[in-house]
Parts: C-alpha cells; sequence; structure tokens
C-alpha cells in the first residue's frame, strides 16, 4: 500500500512538472513584420506598456479611449493598446509581464532596468530597426549625446528620451515677519555667506521662540543633506563628480570645498541656529514646521511644499515663506545645477515582431506636432497664448485634461516647457535663475553634458560601490551637522571610511571613463 | 466558552462563591483590556479623525485626538469622485460573495469527503493537500497558470487560484469528524443521499465552521491587494483596495494646478490615507458584530478534543 502510495504520488509530480513545462509557446498576435510602408497599419497592434502617473482620467475614458490616445492612433494608424502599470508594485507587475508570454512591444525603463534587462538579453538590438527610420534621427528631441547613453556593447537597445532634472532650484525660505523685522529685502536678498549668518544671528535674538533653520535632515538626497542644495554651490559641491583643471573627475564629497561647506553647516549648528531635531525632520515634519510657523528660516525644494493653499503660496508680496533663493559663495558662484539626465529608455522586447513599426510609431510619437498637442493641449480648448507668446492653460475643469498627454503619452520634455509649467507654479525655473559655476570662474566644462551622478556607466566597481559611499557620505554628514562627531574627527571618519569602501578605486573608474568619452 | 455567568453557578447551576480575590481579578483584567481596547482602536479613531479634518490642521499636526478639527469631508469628495470608486467596490464586493460562497462550498464538499469512511485514498488527497501547504509553485508559475487560463484581466483571477484553502480543509474536516458518526449513519439508513445530507444535517451542524472559515474568506478576499494587482490591468475591473492605493499615491504625488485636481493638490496625504482605510474598512466593521459570536467560537475549532 505504502509502495502503491509512494508510486502514485510520483507520477502524480511528474505529470505536474510536464504539464507546467509545456504549454502555448511564445505567440504574437501583433502582426507581421516586413515593410512597413505597404501594409495596412490600423491591422497591427502595437502594446506599450507606460508608467504609472498621478492624473486620473475623466469618468468613462482610460487609457485607451481618451482624446489623447484616440489621436495618437489617427496620426499614426496602429491600433495602439496601452497598459499602465499599477503606482505601487510597478517593478514587480513589469517582471511578471516580462516572463509571461503577453510581452508588450514598447516600454519605458529607467536606467537601471535597462541595463539590467540588456544583460539578461530581455531586449531587442535596435541597431538596424533605427537604420531603416532615418527620420527617429530627424527630430529635434534627438540628441547624440543622449542616444549615445542607449549604447552598450556599441549596440542601442533603447531610444533614450531626454531630460532635465528639478524645474526648480531649491532654495532658503524666510517667515515674512522675520524678514520684515530683520528687514530683509526678500526680492533682492544679500544671499553671501556672512549675510545669510548674520541673519541667522539676528533672527536668533529676535525670536527666540523659533527653530531658527530648519530642514528635512532625514530626507538625504543620494548622499547630502537634500535641505542644504540653497548652499552647495556657494562652495562649489553642487554636483556629485566635477571635471578638474587636469580634464579628470573629482568626486565633490572628498574634496576641500565640501569640508569649508560642512564647517558652515558645523557653525550653524554650534551657534544654535540648526533645528535640534534635524536629523528627524522628514517631508512631513516640514510641511509641519511650515503649517505652524515654528521656524525662521528653512531649506526647501519646490516639491517640498505642502498642498494647502494657506502655506503653499510663493508670491514674494503674500507669501508666509518668501523664498530667498541660493547662497553666494566667495567666488560669486551660486545656483543649481540643471542635472541633465534621461528620462527613459524606451525598449522593445525580445520576441516583439513589430520592431519596425514600433519605431514608426515613435517618429510619429516624437514630432513636433505630437509633442505640441501632447504637452499642451489644443489652443482654445486646453491653452490660449498671451501677448508674451506663452501659453496660458484655460480653467476650464473639462478641458484641463492636458495633464493626461503629458504625463502618459509624452515622449520627452523640452526644458523650456518644463520651466513654463513651473513658472505658472509661482516657482522661479531652474533656468532663470543666476548660476555662475566652474564655467564662468574657472574655465572648465563637462566634457558631457549629462551628469555622471544620473548617467553612471555600467561599471561594475561603481555599480557595486556607489550604494555604500553614498551611504557613508550621508551618514558621516549628518554626523558633522548634528554635533554627533566633531568637524575634523567626522571628516577624518568619512575620508577613512570612504578609502575603505575602495572609494578612490571608484573615483578613478568613473574618471576614466568621463576622460575616454 | 464559559460565560462569567455560568462560573458563578458551576456547570450544574449550583452557585459557586467566588472570593474577594476572584472580583479583584476579574476588575483587573477588565481594566487591562479596557485599557488595550482602546490603545488598539485610537490610531484607527485618530487616522479617521484625520480624514474629516481640514488639510491644514493636519499638516500642523493639530489632530492628535479622536476628534476632527475644522471639519471638513473633501477628502471623501475625492475617494467617491466619478464612478470609480462605486465600480471598483461592486467589483470587491462580487469578488468577496462569490468568492466566498464558492470556497467555501468547495471546503465544505471535501473536507466531507474525506471524513466518510468508505472514501477511497482520503489520506492521499489529505496528503496532497498538505504539500501545496509547505510547497508553493512560485509567483512566476502561478502567474504564468492564471494567465495561460485566460483569466488575465478577469476578477475569476481573485477567486478561482484560491478556490479550495488546504487550512480550511483541515479545519472544517476536524469539525466533522466531531459530528457523531452515528447521525449520519441514521440518515443513510433511512435513505438519505450525500447530497441531501450535507444540505439538512452537516450544514446546519457546522454552522460555528462555516461562519469562522468564512470571515476570514471574506476578510481575505476584501482586503486581496497584491492578485488584483498583478492580474487587473483594467481599470474598470480593478478592485477597491487597488483604487483607493491608487488614489493615496497620486494625491501624495499631485501638482498643486488644474482646477480639478486643485481639491486633490489641496488635500494632506494623512486625510486622503485616513478616508481610504475608513472606507476600505468600514463593510467588514459592519458585518463582523453578526458573525463575532461564531467567530468567537470558532477560534478553537479543529482544537484537540478529549
Amino acid at each position: 500500500m505504502k509502495r502503491a502510495t509512494i508510486i502514485l504520488l510520483s507520477l502524480v509530480m511528474l505529470l505536474s512538472v510536464v504539464t507546467a513545462c509545456t504549454g502555448n509557446a511564445t505567440t504574437s498576435t501583433t502582426g507581421q513584420s516586413g515593410s512597413t510602408t505597404t501594409v495596412d497599419r490600423s491591422k497591427i497592434t502595437i502594446n506599450y506598456l507606460a508608467n504609472a502617473n498621478v492624473q486620473s482620467f475623466k469618468d468613462g475614458e482610460d487609457e485607451n479611449n481618451n482624446e489623447f490616445i484616440n489621436w495618437l492612433k489617427e496620426k499614426s494608424g496602429y491600433n495602439l493598446v496601452y497598459q499602465i502599470l499599477p503606482s505601487e508594485g510597478a517593478e514587480q507587475k513589469r517582471a511578471l509581464i516580462m516572463a509571461s508570454p503577453d510581452l508588450p512591444d514598447l516600454m519605458a525603463l529607467g536606467r537601471g532596468t535597462y541595463l539590467d534587462y540588456v544583460s539578461k538579453n530581455y531586449l531587442t538590438d535596435l541597431t538596424e530597426a533605427i537604420e531603416k527610420t532615418p527620420e527617429l534621427k530627424a527630430t529635434k528631441c534627438f540628441d547624440e549625446e543622449v542616444y549615445n547613453m542607449s549604447l552598450v556593447d556599441g549596440k542601442p537597445f533603447a531610444i533614450c528620451t531626454p531630460s532635465n532634472g528639478s524645474p526648480a532650484p531649491d532654495a532658503l525660505c524666510v517667515d515674512y515677519e522675520v524678514a520684515e523685522e530683520l528687514g530683509i529685502d526678500v526680492k533682492k536678498p544679500d544671499m553671501s555667506l556672512e549675510s545669510i549668518m548674520d541673519m541667522f544671528a539676528r533672527a536668533k535674538a529676535a525670536f527666540p521662540d523659533l527653530i531658527t533653520y530648519t530642514g528635512a535632515g532625514k530626507g538625504t538626497s543620494y548622499y547630502k543633506l537634500a535641505d542644504f542644495r540653497w548652499l552647495y554651490a556657494a562652495y562649489d559641491v553642487d554636483t556629485t563628480w566635477r571635471v578638474k583643471a587636469d580634464g579628470t573627475l573629482e568626486y565633490c564629497a572628498t574634496t576641500q570645498d565640501m569640508y569649508d561647506c560642512l564647517a558652515f553647516i558645523r557653525e550653524m549648528f554650534d551657534k544654535g541656529y540648526l533645528d535640534p531635531g534635524y536629523a528627524t525632520v522628514d517631508n512631513p515634519i516640514l510641511q509641519e514646521r511650515m503649517a505652524n510657523r515654528s521656524a525662521a528660516f528653512l531649506g526647501a525644494s519646490w516639491y517640498d511644499w505642502p498642498g494647502d493653499s494657506a502655506v503653499t503660496n510663493v508670491d514674494p508680496n503674500t507669501a508666509i515663506f518668501p523664498i530667498l533663493g541660493q547662497a553666494v559663495g566667495k567666488d560669486g558662484m551660486t545656483g543649481q545645477d540643471l542635472e541633465s539626465t534621461v528620462l527613459n529608455y524606451i525598449v522593445v522586447p525580445r520576441g516583439s515582431d513589430v520592431v519596425e513599426h514600433c519605431m514608426n510609431y515613435l517618429v510619429t510619437l516624437t514630432s513636433d506636432e505630437a509633442y505640441e498637442f501632447l504637452f499642451y493641449g489644443e489652443e482654445g480648448k486646453q491653452f490660449e497664448f498671451d501677448a508674451q507668446g506663452k501659453r496660458i492653460p484655460l480653467d476650464d475643469p473639462e478641458n484641463t485634461r492636458k495633464k493626461i498627454g503629458l504625463q502618459y503619452y509624452v515622449y520627452y520634455y523640452i526644458y523650456e516647457d518644463m520651466a513654463q509649467r513651473t513658472e505658472r507654479l509661482g516657482f522661479m525655473s531652474i533656468g532663470d535663475q543666476v548660476r555662475i559655476d566652474r564655467h564662468q570662474i574657472y574655465g572648465l566644462d563637462m566634457k558631457t553634458k549629462l551628469n555622471p551622478a544620473y548617467n553612471m556607466p555600467s561599471i561594475d566597481i561603481v555599480n557595486e560601490g556607489m550604494p555604500d559611499i553614498n551611504a557613508c557620505c550621508a551618514e558621516w554628514f549628518l554626523k558633522i551637522a548634528t554635533g554627533a562627531a566633531g568637524l575634523d574627527e567626522g571628516w577624518n571618519g568619512f575620508l577613512a571610511e570612504f578609502k575603505s569602501l575602495g572609494g578612490e578605486d571608484i573615483v578613478k573608474a568613473v574618471s576614466d571613463w568621463y576622460v575616454g568619452q | 466558552m464559559v460565560s462569567r455567568k455560568s462560573a458563578v453557578r458551576g456547570v450544574r447551576g449550583d452557585r459557586i462563591k467566588t472570593g474577594h480575590f476572584d472580583k479583584i481579578l476579574l476588575a483587573v483584567n477588565t481594566v487591562a483590556i479596557t485599557l488595550i481596547a482602546l490603545i488598539c482602536l485610537y490610531p484607527y479613531l485618530n487616522i479617521v479623525a484625520k480624514s474629516f479634518s481640514s488639510s491644514f490642521s493636519v499638516i500642523a499636526g493639530k489632530v492628535n485626538g479622536i476628534w476632527p478639527v475644522e471639519y471638513t469631508a473633501e477628502s471623501y469628495q475625492i475617494i467617491f469622485r466619478g464612478s470609480r470608486f462605486f465600480r471598483s467596490t461592486w467589483n470587491t464586493v462580487f469578488v468577496t460573495v462569490i468568492g466566498t460562497l464558492l470556497n467555501l462550498m468547495f471546503t465544505l464538499f471535501v473536507a466531507y469527503a474525506v471524513t466518510r469512511p468508505v472514501m477511497p485514498g482520503k489520506k492521499l488527497i489529505m496528503i496532497l493537500y498538505i504539500i501545496t501547504m509547505v510547497f508553493g509553485g512560485g509567483l512566476i508559475p502561478t502567474y504564468l497558470t492564471v494567465i495561460n487560463a485566460g483569466m488575465r484581466n478577469s476578477l475569476w483571477a481573485l477567486i478561482i487560484p484560491s478556490l479550495v484553502s488546504p487550512f480550511n480543509v483541515i479545519l472544517m474536516r476536524n469539525f466533522l469528524n466531531g459530528i457523531p458518526y452515528e447521525i449520519t449513519e441514521s440518515a443513510t439508513i433511512d435513505g438519505t443521499d450525500h447530497f441531501r445530507m450535507l444540505a439538512h444535517i452537516i450544514f446546519p451542524l457546522s454552522l460555528p465552521s462555516i461562519a469562522t472559515i468564512s470571515i476570514f474568506l471574506a476578510v481575505g478576499y476584501w482586503n486581496s491587494f497584491f492578485d488584483a494587482m498583478i492580474y487587473i490591468d483594467a481599470r474598470t475591473k480593478q478592485t477597491l483596495q487597488l483604487y483607493l492605493r491608487d488614489i493615496m499615491t497620486n494625491v501624495m504625488q499631485a501638482e498643486l494646478s488644474g482646477f480639478l485636481d486643485e481639491l486633490a493638490g489641496s488635500l494632506a496625504d494623512d486625510s486622503i490615507r485616513g478616508a481610504a482605510i475608513f472606507c476600505s474598512t468600514l463593510p467588514i466593521i459592519c458585518v463582523y458584530p453578526f458573525l463575532q459570536k461564531y467567530f468567537v467560537k470558532g477560534v478553537t475549532l479543529g482544537a484537540v478534543k478529549g
């Protein structure tokens, strides 16, 4: 009986394994390859796996039924089927879709996932497809340097879309009553380092019950104390990497300038200007401080502002926390780096048999006409032009769905258009700020306009080592800022740990890559 | 469970004296459990209070108690905006009701079958069930199986793959084993077939077990998020949990422009989160009191009996 049971059990399990291993062969229902000019495009289905975004669709509409996707279907001629990933668990769902037979024909990836998928041979080599679609390289979004970011072993596995980073610079802000009491001209403040320290001192004396300066110390940005971004450019450490006179790169965090910057922050702590709970302040707590007006000064990014109109107003005439701007260093250095990067890597998974049709669709998507329509909408419906030729959105609730086009379908952002959106929110665009950096002072320019911090080459030592390096920086800088370690003690400890983590080898690897560009 | 009354009176109704120590212990227990209950309840009530408070008071950290500050129902306007909320609620109700009923039905069938003395291979069947409890197929094989069965973008993908839970089968089986065999034997002698046996004898006797399992199932189906996330793409088929999660994530990232989103963008994250939590838990809170007595009895189901 026992033997019979075991034999029966084994048979059942074997059958299950055999059943699992057979199954539908990968089928594609998406049409034909071959000449794309003679094929009836309406019979070709292109499945696009899009990323989640914030704008919700109108009632009765969805990602495959709205004025924008209908316009794209009409212009391209293809049968487009968009599938939007969930906002949470997107990576998991994408991994499941990639493991299933129902692969999309197009999808947008971040750099890390892109390199991962290339290494796993999930993606189609687009060399031939791009050669057959020369119109792609003729669009205004095509940029040689951005295109080169897609190359892995000399082959493009993606079409890259360019982007600029933050559309508005981070800034030092002041409570309007504090500004009035101290006589600070919020429209043209003196933002030299000495003046800033003097403002802190006077604020502490005049308003002892207020926290002199606060910021989201808990929300570090890749490696530095994020809320002090208004300060870094004054010390020429705004970027992660900077070019030296000999043309190599150096890591800003390990430079004397960074030490000097930390000394400024440490001085703020020693004199009692820094929020005592700085290390625990995250975005919600920062917003709470803003709402309660419990701080005299604060360092904030434009996206730190709470979603409440009583607090969010950034008009210098009426704002509760008017924006003062960025600090100015001893050489006049100021402003915030644009952080040019690649927005998305548009890829075609291996197994798609409509690769060339996908390229044709991208030609439509990158056309001027498509950009205008998707980004702005229709004149008279979603926007109108003012006397200066700038687009002003029309506040008609039924027609402000332009953001759907912007968020789900638009292929790339032109900086000037992003800047206009930022200005409509009341923030100064990053392009309008005064930016004086190494270019003006030392005549040094980066060879690539793409920030290596966001477009790190695929080098093993860099991929493996940078997270630990970033964590090391964040930890030590926070210790120095909050008094947990002395300035020199903390700095030396940081440098020692940086070396022990192989930081010098990483810097050399990145620098060698840069020099080889 | 023995009630306090019967403890005082004893099993046979004799009055039993309770000493001072017993009374003190009872009082201390009552106070302690009440405090623990309030501690557990407070965060929930605080979240609900935030959902009914103005965004400014939430951002400023003024909503610390269980009462709203500057009452407003704007968060609920976002949740109930359009027909998506009602459609997703309907989807969730469908999955919960149908899933619970089907699951109960199949669980009862299996448990009944394996408790019949003459059922051949019942040990093997139980072994196979237990194997699936211990060894899972993994996420990707499960996903592929469901997709290949044509259940992608279908609400049935949330019901059929988990139609029979081995744990529930074991629970039910143990309960059914406690029903005296003589009852079913005499029914068989009287000419009852298995379906009538199930309907008229087994089912009424199994109500405590069924109620317990059904509440576990209902809560599980109601809260199901992950399965819905991976199998459901179409917005029209989203469940309530997916919809609410979408709302919370979108509001947290919302820009401060656009008339239709001005409302969403002006609300604090905690307000929306509170409204979402309240909406998703309210139905279960409404149903639970009616099933509580069965739940209390049922938690000891399947325990070793003397």
